[in-house]
């Protein structure tokens, strides 16, 4: 299938040398969809942030490339960012437009930590720009498909606990629901206990019982197990 | 032994005691930039750690690019993971550094969190790593070429393989994931590592022997 668009994806702190010259080192970009956001109680640190992303965004509409400028509500919230971006590549994805770098050079240390995260969990190749030399240093892509490792078993586990997250599920409603013997269930579950995928913990009333929980990483983890 | 190991930097002690709070962990391992013992929020973390009997383990690192931190950040997490259980924060320290971290941390599927006002999770399966992707034999073709086998011969050959055939399915298995390249040279398929499989045989060389 045709890819229509090639975007470059960056984070961005209070320099455009650390973005610009990945928009440029990259062969026909036609979008540029960059993260930024500053302590709103920092007027200083807001108002460098806002001179970056319009210096980003002037240069882009010079150069005729059309330019995404997300604002963060809250740049140091690692997970509410990591799952804002991995949305916004999917959906990328999705609508076939290849993402052929991501820069995380710039932006806070959560929101640069989140982008790489992502970039792992989704094959995105990733760039860092030194923040002495301004060198642009490709990162061996690290693609971890979690999909690909769980078995099929696990996986169906997971979408059933994460698709009842409102219900305190245990071993014995678990096993019923997906129609499994509670042994067979509690191997699979051993198995994403060892993993750091799910814990389990025990039941208010009951001490007899365990309530299974993912962990609140498995979220995160969940765009390879759909 | 539970260990704590964290990135860290002069200044970073309040943003590394909620997760030494949150964490149990019996001795912490903090991962800076060389001389990073000098300062006066590592003093602080060494009395509170002394108040329990224990020390403070340090790994300096040299600056470097990002893959040079990240190999340095590997061997201190290899080398101690060996006989503990081991977590890591990735929040201290300068961006490189965490970001080095958290690589290597998917580099040995070792548990991470990341902690900055609170503590979150990172989905980094334990044990996991991009080793399991592989089957036994595509790992094997792997190694085989890490240790200087360059054509499909010489790696069915060092794999103990009858004939080829096997051999060429794996190689083209390694090729639909971007793991190696192939080319036809005097008569010969020579075969190389592409720069991710080079990171898969780093991983595999860590984890495997």
């Amino acid at each position: 299938m045709r890819e229509d668009m090639v975007a470059v994806f960056g984070t961005l702190g209070y320099r455009p040398h650390s973005l610009i010259p990945t928009i440029k080192s990259t062969p026909g970009v036609d979008k540029v969809v960059f993260y930024y956001g500053a302590d709103k109680n920092d007027p200083e640190a807001t108002k460098k942030v806002l001179e970056a992303r319009n210096a980003v965004v002037d240069y882009c509409k010079a150069m005729k490339i059309a330019v995404d400028a997300v604002e963060l509500d809250d740049p140091f919230d690692f997970r509410g960012i990591a799952m804002r971006i991995r949305r916004d590549i999917r959906r990328h994805k999705k609508e076939n437009k290849e993402i052929a770098v991501f820069n995380i050079a710039g932006g806070t240390r959560p929101a640069s930590s989140a982008a790489l995260l992502t970039c792992i969990l989704e094959g995105i190749p990733t760039v860092y720009v030194h923040d002495v030399s301004n060198e642009e240093i490709r990162l061996p892509m690290l693609r971890m498909e979690y999909s690909e490792i769980l078995s099929r078993e696990e996986r169906e586990i997971l979408r059933a606990i994460m698709s009842n997250r409102s219900r305190d599920l245990t071993e014995v409603e678990l096993a019923r629901l997906l129609g499994k013997h509670k042994a067979t269930l509690n191997h699979h579950l051993r198995n994403l206990i060892s993993k750091g995928a799910v814990r389990l913990e025990g039941h208010p009333n009951d001490s007899r019982k365990k309530i299974v929980r993912v962990e609140e990483s498995t979220e995160l983890l969940l765009g390879d197990v759909d | 032994m539970r260990i704590l190991a964290s990135t860290f930097a002069e200044g970073d002690d309040d943003k590394l005691l909620p997760a030494m709070r949150m964490l149990p962990y019996d001795r912490l391992l903090l991962i800076g930039h060389e001389g990073f013992e000098e300062g006066r929020s590592f003093a602080r973390l060494r009395r509170l750690e002394e108040a329990s009997g224990h020390t403070i383990d340090t790994a300096a690192v040299y600056p470097g690019g990002f893959m040079e931190l990240v190999d340095q950040i590997s061997e201190a997490l290899a080398s101690r993971s060996r006989s503990n259980s081991l977590v890591l924060n990735i929040s201290g320290g300068p961006k490189l550094l965490g970001d080095a971290a958290l690589f290597a941390a998917f580099r040995h599927g070792i548990e991470a969190y990341h902690c900055e006002g609170r503590l979150v999770k990172l989905p980094v399966m334990r044990g996991v790593t991009a080793k399991d992707m592989f089957t036994r034999g595509q790992k094997e073709f792997i190694l085989r070429l890490g240790e200087g086998a360059d054509s499909l011969d010489k790696i069915a050959n060092a794999m103990g393989m009858q004939s080829r055939q096997p051999a060429e399915r794996i190689l083209r298995e390694l090729r639909r994931e971007g793991v190696v390249i192939a080319e036809v040279a005097g008569g010969r398929i020579r075969v190389s590592l592409t720069e991710r499989g080079s990171e898969v045989l780093k991983i595999l060389s860590l984890t495997e022997r």
